[in-house]
């Protein structure tokens, strides 16, 4: 409507041979013009820094956070939408050296290794004619790990089951309180429970469960599936429902092997290892 | 907090206004009062939340539509377009409004005051378009927040930048205007020319003189032509336009003018005249009598020192005379007495008269000149615009009757006399006087100025000036306040036609292509040297401030290095005489707060990360505390 405006009036303004309306047409120029400068500016100057989650599953819908600055000196940025893979969020007003974060929900289709993708930046400030677009690097790369897919859990005993079966925890020194029972000799001096066999003729001593639970090889060749994608899908449930239960894993690939640990830094490391398999 | 809605509707009547507005002395009743109402409507029903459907306003649209459609014709096209585009940007302001509906609104209101453009070229339209320029662009931003989120609400702080930003972009917008306006190509005669004609007006400069047509003239004040001179004296100042030597019936008319030779003008002073005259109707150009030459306009001449346009000055225009203020016109071989002599269809038993008692024989035609002052004088005859003789024989009633009357009963009545005393006799038409306006070096004739002298032929010398109107009792001219006033207000409106108006790219290179030609033969004298480095004196001043300002430029990372380092030298000039790094500064000297200052600074420097706010006043305070130490 505006440039058919200016064209209308510019028209006018030959055929009438009226300054004024050359005045006003001038005006309207000079005002297109400036606009698509600042247009131009208010998106420039702008930088991205995108954190991703320690977790990033194929195909799963993921949070990530982004935060914009505007490095110019004086001039603020305004109406400010960043997409990230097609996923948008919003800035009402960016102030120089302020930075503003926000969130966008992303999913990944495979595993591998991904360098970030490039942030879209667009605006339709300062007058809604049209929306500028700038695509601006994001540094960085992240794994995407195989989707889990669910498979039943062996039972402790090693036997696997539907599941069903309730798991008894070993006896141990360090674990939770189990039972009491009396002491039959034997058992060792700090496992009496004192403060009870002061009120009893016998002895009584505290059966603790044990933390430490027998250590477990995921052998990635053995894994049931019916391709390599859901061996793997399988492979990375196992590694987070065990690890998570406190039990070391550890996992054999067809040209390395990891030894078990059961801290969450070697379950990312196990997923990691399972995000790039078979791409080197 | 501040409402997008809110502001946006505030915006959109304001817009709205400063369309309507200029355009309102020129529109249909209908329209004139539509508008007002559908504003005040539409703001009630904003109020109430609550507007009118579509499906009333289209069809009201229509209907408008139609009734001003129905009296157009070609004449009228202005006038019909006006009209709709008022009622038109009301029926908007009755609806509830969309983001396209605001633009809609936005569009209207500009073409309006550019149909205004049409009627009136005042200086006042810029004013119109400076402020709806301003109150578009932020209107223009803010509807964009609005298409981004109709409910949207910002702080105060927010608001502020975004009316700053906004406000900047007309202003920015100000050196491409000029640019552009100067640029953009013109035609040289209008495509449409209708569409000028409502822009002219008359001068109130006549073609004939009849007086007694009316009993009273109303002295209209406005401008009928500016001329760029120096001043010359008030007595001198007569503006030469037509020449009157004949009669239809008892109205004095040009007649297809004699063949007879002007050789040239008496003794007097030579005035350039640079002459911008406001649109009119009339060819004849304007200039001090007597004018001897006229460039910068197609022309004519004719021997009587009359010149005529080829086209009359509908459009804005300028051109050039060289005057010389004198009061004879001398002829070369005699002229056609006989045509000079002709008399009215009616002339009175005085007049005539009287006419027989100056037509003595044995007398010049320098004593019959003097002898009809001494008739004017004698019979008391005083100036006046209103009460003037009506009737038969109204030139009768001035002279023995009423006594008073305009120039042009005197002109009329005195060449009449002088016909019959046998002295050829005619008629000049122009202006008498004129307000010179100090501030722009020009004189402003006014309508009210009109007037018509004589011109009497005195043998052996040629057509001689008179103006019976000086005979007159209290024919004179005052100065006040207002009219200082006046003149100022006149300086701005001359400039701004001088400017803008009158702005033509053709003539603009012409002046560049003659500024080149000149450059080139070009000396500099010694006043415009000095003149130069005062002007020169006055640029460092803001040339210096804005070094100053870019000089901050700096971050404040730098600045506060810099004052660290300035302080450490003075505290330890002996380390801090030969350049080193600011880790091998901290080895060196064997200072806490130093040192503390060079981890902090590095932890951020190294890390590639600006400093924090808490950083960086514990910086600035080991920097105070070290100045401290040192004094």
């Amino acid at each position: 409507m505006y440039v058919a405006s200016t064209l209308l009036l510019g028209v006018a303004a030959v055929n009438t041979g009226n300054n004024l309306l050359f005045l006003v047409v001038s005006s309207m120029l000079g005002f297109m013009a400036v606009s698509g400068l600042l247009g131009w500016l208010n998106i420039r100057g702008l930088s991205v820094v995108v954190r991703f989650p320690d977790e990033v599953y194929a195909g799963l819908q993921t949070l990530v956070s982004i935060r914009v600055e505007n490095r110019k000196k004086y001039l603020p940025s305004f109406l400010i939408t960043a997409s990230l893979a097609g996923s948008p969020t919003s800035f009402l007003l960016l102030d120089p050296g302020q930075p503003e974060t926000g969130s966008l929900l992303l999913a990944f289709p495979a595993r591998g290794m991904h360098q970030a993708p490039l942030a879209l930046i667009s605006s339709p400030f300062p007058v809604n004619f049209f929306v500028r677009y700038i695509r601006i690097p994001v540094p960085g790369s992240f794994a995407v790990f195989p989707a889990p897919r669910p498979v039943p859990l062996p039972a402790p005993g090693g036997k696997p089951d539907a599941g069903a079966a309730k798991s008894y925890p070993d006896p141990g020194f360090d674990g939770e309180l189990a039972k009491i029972s009396d002491y039959r000799g034997g058992e060792s001096l700090k496992l009496i429970h004192w403060r009870l066999s002061a009120k009893h003729e016998d002895f009584k001593v505290k059966h603790m469960t044990a933390t430490a639970m027998d250590p477990v090889v995921l052998e990635l060749d053995r894994i049931p599936g019916r391709d390599l994608e859901e061996r793997l899908g399988y492979c990375a449930f196992l590694i987070n429902r065990l690890v998570r239960g406190g039990r070391p894993v550890g996992l054999k690939l067809a040209r390395r092997t990891v030894a078990p640990a059961a801290t969450r830094l070697h379950r990312l490391k196990l997923l990691g290892e399972l995000a790039v398999y078979g791409q080197d | 907090m501040v409402r997008i809605k809110l502001i946006l509707t505030v915006l959109a009547v304001c817009v709205a206004l400063i369309g309507y507005l200029p355009l309102q002395p020129y529109l249909d009743p209908f329209a004139r009062f539509f508008f007002p109402a559908a504003l005040a409507f539409g703001l009630y029903q904003q109020r109430q939340g609550r507007f009118l459907p579509g499906r009333l306003l289209t069809p009201l649209a229509i209907l408008i539509f139609l009734y001003f459609a129905s009296g157009f014709s070609q004449e009228n096209m202005l006038q019909v377009t006006a009209d709709l585009l008022v009622s038109f940007l009301a029926i908007r302001m009755l609806g509830e409004k969309s983001g396209r509906n605001y633009l809609q609104v936005f569009a209207l209101s500009l073409f309006c005051l550019a149909a205004s453009s049409l009627y009136d070229l005042s200086a006042l339209f810029l004013v119109y378009l400076v402020v709806l320029l301003l109150v578009l662009a932020v209107s223009l931003v803010i509807l964009t927040f609005h298409s981004h989120d109709p409910e949207l609400a910002l702080t105060r702080g927010e608001f502020q930048k975004v009316l700053t930003v906004s406000g900047l972009m007309p202003v920015a917008a100000v050196p491409i205007l000029l640019f552009l306006f100067v640029l953009l190509p013109r035609t040289q005669y209008p495509l449409w020319d209708f569409l000028n004609h409502a822009g002219v007006a008359s001068t109130g400069f006549s073609e004939t003189v009849s007086p007694g047509g009316a009993s009273s003239v109303t002295e209209v004040k406005s401008a009928v032509f500016r001329a760029i001179c120096d001043k010359v004296p008030e007595s001198k100042l007569y503006w030469r336009g037509i020449v009157l030597n004949g009669f239809k019936d008892n109205a004095w008319v040009r007649l297809p003018e004699p063949p007879e030779t002007s050789v040239g003008l008496g003794q007097g002073a030579s005035v350039h005249q640079e002459i911008y005259p406001e649109p009119n109707r009339t060819p004849y150009l304007l200039a001090l009598n007597i004018p001897r030459q006229v460039t910068g306009v197609r022309h004519a001449d004719s021997p009587d020192v009359v010149f005529k346009a080829r086209n009359p000055l509908e459009k804005r225009s300028k051109y050039e005379v060289l005057s010389t203020l004198s009061d004879t016109i001398r002829v070369k071989g005699g002229i056609e007495r006989d045509f000079y002599l002709r008399l009215p269809l009616t002339v009175s038993a005085r007049l005539r008269a009287e006419g027989r008692q100056l037509a003595r024989p044995g007398l010049s035609a320098a004593q019959k000149l003097a002898l009809l002052e001494g008739f004017f004088r004698a019979q008391r005859l005083s100036y006046a615009t209103s009460g003037l003789p009506v009737g038969s024989d109204p030139l009768d009633d001035f002279l023995f009757g009423k006594k008073k009357g305009n120039c042009e009963f005197f002109a009329s009545s005195s060449a009449t006399l002088l016909r019959l005393a046998g002295v050829p006799a005619r008629l000049v038409g122009g202006y008498r006087g004129g307000t010179y306006n100090d501030l722009g070096g020009y004189y402003l004739v006014t309508e009210d100025m009109a007037h018509v002298w004589v011109e009497a032929f005195v043998e052996g010398k040629g057509w001689q000036t008179l103006d019976p109107s000086a005979w007159s009792v209290g024919f004179s001219r005052q100065d006040g306040v207002a009219q200082k006033l006046r003149m100022y207000l006149d300086a701005v409106d001359f400039y701004w036609n001088k400017a803008v108006i009158n702005y033509d790219l053709e003539k603009q290179i012409a002046l560049v292509r003659g500024v080149g030609g000149k450059a080139r033969q070009f000396h500099l004298p010694a006043w415009s040297l000095r003149r130069l480095m005062t002007l020169s004196l006055w640029l460092l001043l803001p040339c210096a401030l804005l070094a100053v300002l870019l000089g901050r430029t700096e971050t404040r990372e730098a600045r506060l290095l810099k004052s660290f380092l300035r302080v450490a030298a003075r505290r330890f000039p002996a380390v801090c005489q030969e350049p080193c790094g600011l880790y091998e500064m901290a080895e060196r000297i064997d200072d806490p707060h130093l040192q503390e200052f060079v981890a902090i600074y590095g932890a951020a420097l190294y890390g590639d990360r600006r400093l924090g706010a808490a950083e960086l006043a514990k910086l600035k305070e080991i920097i105070r505390i070290l100045g401290q130490h040192q004094s």
